[in-house]
């Protein structure tokens, strides 16, 4: 025996190695084919973007497009290539599956087989029973052979084997040998317990040849007896010699005692035979072999409708030929003709009239009544079906062509045979056929739907007729044979189990079953379970998209759903550990809806270790660890997607079972091991820049490449993040990754840094290689903008993708983020400013050309793309955040400060492109004040150089005007008048020190007051700047005539006076008023004068003057009379000034007091002090009133100081004017007199 | 609108960073020299926050661009991305809180680390705060040593509930700023790449302005 089956084992080892060597050679043709595949991908992903790369991006090969826009793409072609590799690995794992479970199982069977031939052996000689003999070898087979790769072989395996045992083992019972017809019912019983123990395949085939020659139902019609026999014979795999025999003693044994089982349930349009238009009906019934054996129903009363639900059960000798009678009679009591009178009440119409009267005229005529009959049905047994069956049989009379009524009847066959025989027989008549109808068929893998050829049904529906078994009998039968094939070789689809158990499950739960049945039924349960388990732990196995596959998974879980259901035997380990070794240790009982746990629990990691192994690394630089780790992640999310895809809804609906939320917590916790301490080291270790000493940068070329991984490794663990979020049963507060994102802290900080710098050099690169065109005719800038707006979009994408979950450091990197836009903005203007400085040629007159107008129009364009650019960040929704994670407050503060950055940013590329406009003015100046110059020298204003200047100007301006924004346009305009300004103020004080005459101020100021209102044009004339303010004071200054810049001098002083606070040169009290045209004077007296003289005193007098001095010559000039060696003179005296109504109306009239020393020679007296009075500021009145109520108005006494006043300037540079250096030299003894000391 | 435009100040503007330990009254004394306002219950920092403010030191008018930092550890990798550019930086410690004037030394190393700067003379100077507090336990010789010896940074104590010396503060900081030595070029161009917003320091910025002074002086 050992021999026979050691044969098979080196043939299965054969088996396993070919279909290695298969395996190794298609994953190497996939490999193959990935590569071709990836590089096509990557080709077509090229031609479809049609892209030349630009300029711009070759520099530093694409940094950009990596994160930003080009990043996705890049994503989603990865995955794709993933998902192709999945199939290749999937295969090569399903072949590598197969390979340890065959090694597994090949020698565990062989062990198994030995030791268990080895009990089998004594068994035999300890006249053991079969029935444990055959268990055995079934287990051991169970164990041997589970593998669809080698069904084939064991399937003749097996039934040879199991033939052979059978065959061997029927000597051994022959002494048993008993035949169960024609034995006293006592000693059946006894029997029936050892038969259902003892029975041989010979019996069984005995039994079944019998009831196929003794065939009843309507089956027996298409009977081809020889050809069922055969197929018997084939199935039972007996010899012919031997079957000659059984069939010959089958032949002479006694027909089955059958039963036919009848239940009369209803009647229905039953034909009214009484005169109250009803009948009385009840049913007589008989076979027409025995017409005398009658049985009836009761009577039902007055009812057309009758319901009996009545059983009979009646033996059938010839179910062959025999014919079921049934009658339905209408009951007639028994009644006198005066008692039938008495119910004429009843009577209904004409026909109710007629039966009356027939009654009455029987009755009477006879003296005696009868039955009536209505109607009757002739079934033949040949027509019911072995199975039995529920049908509506017409009920027919002699004579009359139509239906007396129809009447509902359930026939079936029974037998007295003992039900614990039978199903027992049942059973190894399923398992017998079962192996045949492997043998013939030799189904796929789980293929298996339940149909037996037909051959083999109609012998099992004999079987079951001829058994008298219920429906729960053979499903607990099917039950148990089917798993007991499924285990030898699982070919059974889970269809079939689940419908079996779907039917079982209410009769165990009502108790219907026996504990004897209990028992069997578990033991069968358990074959299986191990069965459905491994369907959910090599769910990977299967493609996830195959509906066939899904519904082998649904049912799979409806088995365990209805066993979970039922209340699991306490003396049976379900779950023992020589099957179950991947199950986790558990503190709870075990159950099935742990086991199930533990399966998937255990599935996934599988999965994992899987991709673990067919993913070993090959690169051990921190770049291909990233790469592997992404790859890992990818595949691990594949399998989530496909969870959540479709096998989640099953477990949810079947076993409530959170699939998709365990898997997650599983693969979390395997990403988080493995990623964790690794990119936090990547990020830790990330380079920064370097400077080098001329303020450049330098950027290793790795940490970006790194960069890029490591952000495809992050966007890996957010989607696969992403998948776990939309799952309700993943709890994420707990998960581990829910923190994944503070692993690449320090790396998005470094990266950022990174990007900006990057940016600025591609900015730069931008810059140098724009050409200053317009990108096309509708737009206003040109390629640098457009550039450096395209690096700032894919830091916006990037920034997107990246989703950063956590409110406060998106909050920093948003801010850092603004902050890097606005010095890109920066040096964006910086950049372009240089290059247009670069382009000016020297000695040549500067022209505005458009590309100075574009330089300026691509700053504006990017200072008006950084408010959108914030916006696109997020901002609205980050502040929400905040403001949920933190409080209003510290949103609001937030968002103060990125307001504040933002309009920081803006107003310094404001400043930008004024300094650029600033700078096209500076061009434009020296040919200006060449103009300018010029044009001053020349007397007449109507020189053509100013003309010059203004064609410059215009044609300038229309460029400007044409190609920049209203509001710069507005900008260079205010600039140019200023420019102009400063360049004439520089001119006049050039002029100034050459001592110009005012002529040539005049004209400067008329040329400028030309242009400065051809530039202002209509708008804004008010405003004019500090340097317009200054130029223009100095040229009303220049331009006035001598003696109007000496009273304007004298304004200047009374202006001094006024806003000298201490009177440091004493105070001078006097009273003015004005009496019609008489300026009325009273010098009352003076206070702490200076002392002029050794003494310490003076001796003061003081002088009246009126100013301005041309306008006065006629008019009186008192003097008051000295007052001798006093700083406190006491004056008092009174003048009065007649002046002409013209001297009285001058509008800047001053009236000038002079305090003087007197010298001893009175030849030179000594200039004091001087105060001023405005015309303006004298009382004026038309009568000749009393000077005593006119106010003393306190003079602060001042002295000139220093010729260094801008009017002193301006006199002095008229060295022709007579007038002007006589003043001059005035003043220049009075700040003499003021800054000498007291004489000593 | 243009007029607003057109007369932007073009004062020199500096980056101030404020460093210290958590709860030694940052916000406090960047709030107190901006907004010259003082709340005892101030919340955590978030990463940083930016203030701005004008500063007239010995004539000249600068822009102060303030970033304030989150003390915390856990703000490390979310402040330390600012640092670069900075002009100025501000030590800060409580002087009831011995620690935080241990840690003075580490922001200073943290700060050099992360602005990449490798200039030795880069201006720091020390704030001690909350001096107006009667437990004080750095007292202000033992700190006043410690910076000149150590740090050769000079150092100052404010109170931003009293207001005392904030003010004073920011103007010292901004004068060590003017009295360090720079390499010319290399600041320029630098400063061209790295700051936020910087006038450039030449003829082409403010023409007028060197005209006008060069005159009037």
């Amino acid at each position: 025996m050992a021999e026979v089956l050691r044969l098979p084992e080196d043939e299965r080892k054969r088996t396993v190695q070919s279909a290695r060597q298969k395996a190794i050679k298609f994953g190497r043709t996939l490999v193959g084919k990935k590569a071709v595949i990836s590089k096509a991908i990557v080709d077509s992903w090229h031609r479809r973007k049609g892209r030349k790369v630009k300029p711009v991006e070759q520099m530093d090969g694409g940094f950009f497009e990596r994160y930003g826009s080009g990043f996705k793409d890049n994503f989603e072609e990865d995955t794709i290539i993933a998902e192709k590799d999945k199939y290749a690995t999937l295969n090569e794992r399903e072949i590598s599956k197969v390979d340890n479970d065959i090694a597994e199982r090949t020698q565990l069977s062989y062990r198994e087989l030995l030791s268990s031939l080895l009990e089998l052996n004594a068994n035999y000689h300890r006249n053991s029973t079969f029935g444990l003999g055959s268990t055995r070898v079934q287990f051991i087979f169970r164990s041997a052979i589970s593998s669809e790769y080698s069904t084939q072989f064991f399937h003749s395996q097996i039934t040879h084997s199991f033939s052979e045992i059978l065959y061997k083992m029927k000597s051994n019972f022959k002494a048993k040998h008993f035949n169960f017809r024609g034995v006293k019912k006592e000693e059946m019983q006894r029997r029936n317990e050892n038969q259902i123990q003892y029975m041989t395949i010979n019996e069984l085939y005995e039994e079944v040849l019998h009831e196929i020659l003794h065939c009843i139902g309507k089956e027996k019609n298409c009977l081809n007896q020889e050809n069922i026999i055969e197929f018997a014979r084939k199935a039972f795999k007996i010899d012919q010699d031997t079957h000659d025999a059984i069939y010959q003693a089958v032949i002479e044994k006694e027909a089955p005692n059958i039963m036919l089982n009848i239940e009369i349930i209803e009647g229905k349009d039953i034909k009214p035979k009484d005169a109250n238009g009803f009948s009385d009906p009840f049913c007589t019934l008989f076979l027409s072999s025995s017409q005398q054996h009658r049985y009836n129903t009761s009577v039902k009363s007055q009812t057309l409708r009758p319901v009996w639900e009545e059983h009979f059960s009646l033996p059938v000798e010839t179910p062959a030929d025999d014919i079921l009678c049934v009658e339905v009679w209408d009951f007639d009591p028994a009644e006198t003709v005066k008692e039938k009178v008495t119910k004429v009440g009843d009577i209904k119409g004409f026909k109710g009239m007629r039966r009356f009267m027939k009654e009455i005229a029987v009755t009477a005529t006879n003296g005696k009544h009868d039955n009536e009959i209505i109607g009757g049905a002739l079934i033949p047994l040949k027509t019911i079906p072995s199975r039995g069956q529920i049908a509506w049989y017409n009920l027919e009379k002699k004579g009359k062509g139509k239906p007396q009524g129809n009447l509902l009847l359930k026939l079936s066959f029974g037998s007295e045979k003992n039900k614990q025989v039978a199903a027992q027989e049942h059973r190894h008549l399923l398992r017998v056929l079962l192996a045949h109808q492997m043998s013939v068929q030799k189904p796929e893998m789980n293929s298996w739907t339940g149909d037996f050829l037909p051959e083999s049904s109609l012998i099992i529906q004999q079987h079951v007729a001829q058994s008298n078994l219920g429906a729960v009998d053979e499903c607990l039968g099917q039950w148990i044979e089917f798993i007991n094939a499924h285990v030898l070789s699982p070919v059974v689809n889970f269809k079939v189990f689940s419908d079996l158990i779907n039917s079982l499950v209410k009769p165990i739960t009502t108790g219907h079953l026996s504990n004897e049945e209990m028992k069997i039924f578990w033991q069968s349960s358990k074959k299986i379970l191990p069965f459905c388990f491994n369907a959910i732990r090599t769910i990977r196995k299967k493609s996830a998209e195959d509906e066939q596959s899904l519904n082998q998974l649904g049912h799979v879980l409806n088995i365990l759903q209805n066993l979970a259901s039922l209340d699991l035997p306490n003396d049976l380990d379900l779950f023992p550990s020589d099957v179950y070794g991947w199950l986790l240790p558990c503190e709870q009982t075990r159950d099935i809806r742990t086991t199930l746990h533990d399966a998937v629990v255990h599935g996934a990691v599988d999965w994992h270790v899987h991709i673990l192994e067919n993913n070993k690394p090959d690169d051990f630089t921190d770049e291909g660890q990233m790469k592997l780790q992404l790859k890992i992640i990818q595949l691990l999310k594949l399998d989530l997607q496909r969870a959540v895809e479709f096998h989640n809804k099953l477990f949810i609906k079947k076993m409530q079972f959170p699939y998709t939320s365990t898997l997650f917590s599983i693969y979390e916790c395997k990403i988080s091991e493995m990623c964790e301490p690794f990119i936090t080291r990547i990020c830790m270790n990330m380079k920064p820049i370097n400077f080098e000493d001329n303020g450049r940068f330098q950027v290793d070329n790795d940490p970006l490449a790194m960069g890029t991984s490591l952000f495809e490794l992050y966007m890996g663990i957010q989607k696969f993040v992403d998948l776990g979020k939309n799952d309700n049963y993943v709890d994420m507060e707990n998960s581990h990754l829910v923190k994944y994102h503070l692993w690449f802290q320090q790396g998005v900080a470094r990266w950022l840094d990174i990007a900006a710098y990057k940016a600025m050099q591609r900015i730069e690169r931008a810059v140098d290689l724009d050409k200053l065109v317009k990108v096309d005719s509708s737009v206003e800038y040109s390629s640098s903008a457009v550039d450096t707006l395209a690096i700032f979009y894919q830091i916006k994408v990037f920034w997107q993708q990246l989703a950063w979950p956590d409110a406060e450091g998106s909050y920093s990197f948003v801010a850092k983020i603004i902050d890097d836009i606005c010095r890109c903005s920066v040096y964006f203007s910086d950049k372009t400013a240089c290059k247009l400085n670069s382009t000016v040629i020297e000695n040549k007159r500067f022209e505005v050309t458009k590309e100075w107008c574009l330089a300026v129009n691509n700053i504006d364009y990017v200072k008006q793309s950084i408010r959108p650019f914030v916006n696109d960040l997020g901002l609205t929704q980050l502040m929400d955040s905040l403001a949920n994670y933190k409080s209003e407050i510290s949103a609001d503060h937030c968002k103060k400060t990125l307001d504040l950055v933002v309009d920081n940013a803006i107003d310094t590329v404001n400043n930008k492109i004024i300094d650029l406009l600033q700078t096209v003015v500076n061009k434009m100046s020296p040919e200006i004040s060449k103009f300018l110059i010029e044009g001053a020298e020349v007397i007449n204003t109507n020189n053509s150089h100013l003309d010059n200047l203004m064609s410059y100007l215009d044609e300038n301006l229309c460029t400007l005007s044409r190609e920049l924004n209203e509001e710069n346009f507005q900008r260079i305009l205010d600039i140019i008048v200023d420019q102009i300004a400063t360049i004439m103020y520089n001119l006049i004080q050039h002029n100034i020190d050459k001592k110009k005459p005012p002529s040539n101020f005049r004209n400067l100021r008329d040329s400028f007051h030309m242009l400065f209102g051809f530039l202002q044009k209509d708008n804004n004339t008010e405003y004019k700047s500090e340097t317009i303010q200054k130029l223009e004071a100095l040229m009303h200054l220049h331009t006035l005539d001598t003696l109007d810049l000496i009273h304007e001098y004298y304004l200047e002083r009374l202006q001094k006076q006024n806003e000298t606070e201490e009177a440091n040169e004493g105070v001078l009290t006097v009273k003015l008023i004005f009496i019609n045209n008489v300026l009325k004077v009273d010098v009352l007296n003076a206070n702490g004068i200076k002392a002029m003289d050794s003494n310490g005193y003076s001796d003061p007098f003081v002088k009246v003057r009126l100013l301005p001095k041309d306008k006065f010559v006629h008019a009186i000039k008192p003097s008051t009379s000295v007052q001798k060696k006093t700083l406190y003179p006491l004056f008092d005296e009174c003048f009065k000034i007649p002046l002409t109504p013209e001297q009285r109306a001058e509008e800047n009239g001053l009236v000038m007091f002079i305090v003087k020393d007197q010298d001893y020679m009175g030849m030179t007296n000594e200039f004091v002090s001087e105060a001023f009075v405005h015309f303006k500021d004298i009382p004026s009145t038309q009568l000749e009133n009393d000077l005593g109520s006119v106010p003393q108005i306190r003079l602060k006494l001042t002295s000139p100081k220093s010729l260094d006043t801008k009017i002193l300037q301006a006199l002095d540079t008229r060295s022709t004017d007579k007038l002007a250096k006589e003043f001059l030299k005035r003043e220049k003894i009075k700040i003499a007199a003021a800054n000498s000391t007291p004489k000593k | 609108m243009k007029d607003k435009t057109i007369l932007v100040k073009q004062n020199p503007i500096l980056k101030v960073v404020i460093l210290g330990n958590s709860n030694v009254g940052k916000s406090c004394l960047m709030n107190r020299f901006v907004s010259n306002s003082f709340s005892d219950h101030t919340l955590h920092t978030l990463g940083v926050e930016f203030l701005q403010k004008e500063l007239d030191v010995n004539g000249i008018v600068y822009t102060l661009q303030i970033w304030d930092t989150a003390g915390q550890e856990r703000f490390r990798t979310l402040r330390t991305p600012f640092y670069r550019g900075t002009d100025i930086c501000l030590l800060t410690f409580a002087v009831d809180d011995i620690q935080s004037f241990k840690t003075i030394d580490s922001w200073r190393k943290e700060f050099l680390q992360y602005s990449r700067i490798t200039d030795v003379n880069f201006p720091f100077l020390v704030v001690a705060t909350k001096v107006d507090l009667q437990d004080r336990v750095v007292s202000r010789d033992e700190a006043d040593k410690w910076c000149s010896e150590y740090l050769s940074a000079p150092y100052v104590e404010t109170s931003s509930k009293t207001d005392m010396n904030i003010e004073t503060a920011f103007t010292l900081a901004v004068e060590v700023w003017a009295s360090t030595e720079r390499p010319s070029e290399l600041k320029i161009s630098h400063t061209n790449l790295v700051k936020l917003s910087r006038p450039i320091n030449g003829s082409a910025a403010c023409p007028t302005a060197e005209i006008v002074t060069s005159k009037c002086c």
